[in-house]
């Protein structure tokens, strides 16, 4: 519950601050290039934005899979980790630093794309399982395959390109709808 | 060994434990007695180290056990938790490997020794057929079962139970127990809650009843299990009939007013 707070206590803040830089942009020059980002796609990336990200998100990668195994007895919760010998305060440091820096900079290249890291996750410890030996690249794999996928329909449903947001909030909604009501049980909720 | 002295705790201005001392030593097999609320959980997450003592002291081999790293306290103290499903659910067998992590280094994964430990353990509990099973869709006994596997796989010498026949039936309680029975006589210390006093009697060295907070008996099972002790922790009169103790309540006043 604690969590769910603080998430509307930041998002808020930073939405406030959005708000305040689209206030002071030029509606002409700037302000239409802030609302396209904020949609998120690929149409502004190119191969300068991708060396830039990928040692980022290598490195940070790396660094995460190296706890694979910790993060598998982290999932059992705090106290059962805990006990078991898992130091979980500096677990926990490692993995939000490396996690946030890795996010911001897929942020940064392409703008806000909602629902992927939400959705895709969830689909692929589905699929392959809950050990982070697997689930961690199949969930990068994963989820760059769907953005591929969702980045070629917004490129050709229609004339112009719609934003790639737009889509994947489209289908990811329900979809994350649906399993949130049929699997309630193996932990979705 | 395991020792507190003068132990102290308390939720911010609710005292929980009131001055224990408590020592144990080498393959003793400890039972806490004590009715709801008693201070059986705290004392015991004290003692794991998991809580911070407001006064005295818990010692583990001498050292004090909130100075030591999580790892090297993990080495000494496995626990066993109440079976529950997990979150996320995995194999018996990463459950059973999971108990490997306070010998691994940082990033070190288990190798192929802790895989083959691993599965001697859980065929010398008789439970190797499950190895492959998911951890949550086995039985309670089952899990319970798992989780001592796991506590084993730890090396720690030193046990602790958490009210573990809370989901059992009655044969999985006496199987469970046994088995634990049985590691206290290989220089393992075990100590458990429990809320059954006759479980206590039968397999327990030594018994400890906790009220409010505080140690009101503790010593050899027959020196500490008289039905006085008993009716002072609970609150209402036990009887003591040869090796087992039984109560009798009073017809209930929703009883009374429909008749």
């Amino acid at each position: 519950m604690f969590m769910v707070l603080a998430g509307i206590v930041v998002s808020s803040l930073a939405n406030a601050l959005l708000s305040l830089l689209k206030y002071l942009a030029d509606p002409m020059q700037n302000l239409p290039g802030i609302v396209f980002y904020l949609m998120g796609g690929f149409a502004r990336s190119g191969w300068q934005e991708f060396y830039l990200l990928l040692p980022v998100v290598l490195i940070s990668l790396t660094v995460i899979l190296f706890l694979r195994w910790q993060l598998n007895i982290f999932s059992l919760g705090e106290k059962e980790a805990a006990a078991l010998g898992v130091e979980t305060e500096k677990i926990k440091l490692i993995v939000i630093i490396f996690s946030t820096i890795m996010v911001a900079a897929a942020t940064a290249a392409a703008g806000q794309v909602s629902w992927i890291g939400l959705v895709i996750p969830h689909i692929s410890r589905f699929i392959f399982g809950s050990k982070y030996k697997y689930y961690l690249p199949s969930s990068a794999l994963l989820g760059g395959f769907t953005l591929l996928l969702m980045d070629n329909l917004a490129r050709t449903v229609s004339g112009a390109e719609i934003p790639i947001s737009i889509i994947t909030a489209l289908i990811g909604a329900p979809f994350f709808a649906y399993l949130l009501i049929t699997k309630k049980e193996s932990g979705w909720s | 060994m395991l020792e507190s002295k003068n132990l102290s705790f308390s939720y911010t201005d609710q005292k929980v434990l009131n001055n224990i001392d408590f020592r144990a030593e080498e393959g003793e097999f400890i039972s806490i007695l004590g009715a709801n609320g008693s201070g059986k959980t705290t004392f015991f997450q004290c003692m794991q180290g998991l809580l911070t003592p407001d006064a005295g002291k818990i010692l583990l081999d001498g050292e004090n056990i909130n100075r030591m790293y999580k790892k090297e306290i993990a080495r000494k103290i496995a626990i066993v938790p109440q079976e529950n499903k997990n979150i996320f659910d995995y194999q018996v067998l990463d459950m059973v490997l999971m108990g490997i992590n306070p010998w691994l280094s940082f990033a070190e994964q288990p190798g192929a020794e802790a895989y083959k430990r691993a599965e001697e353990i859980l065929a010398e509990l008789e439970i190797l057929n499950l190895k492959h099973k998911s951890f949550n869709k086995i039985s309670g006994g089952e899990r319970q079962l798992v989780l001592i596997a796991r506590a084993v796989m730890q090396k720690s010498s030193i046990l602790f139970l958490d009210e573990p026949n809370s989901h059992l039936d009655f044969k999985n309680t006496h199987l469970i127990l046994k088995i634990m029975r049985e590691l206290s006589t290989v220089q393992k210390t075990v100590i458990t809650a429990l809320h059954d006093p006759n479980l206590a009697y039968q397999y327990s060295d030594r018994v400890i009843i906790l009220k409010t907070g505080k140690i009101i008996a503790a010593g050899p099972v027959e020196e500490v299990m008289t039905a006085k002790n008993l009716s002072r922790a609970y609150e209402i009169e036990i009887n003591k009939e040869g090796p087992i103790f039984s109560l009798t309540f009073q017809k209930s006043r929703l009883l009374k007013q429909e008749a």
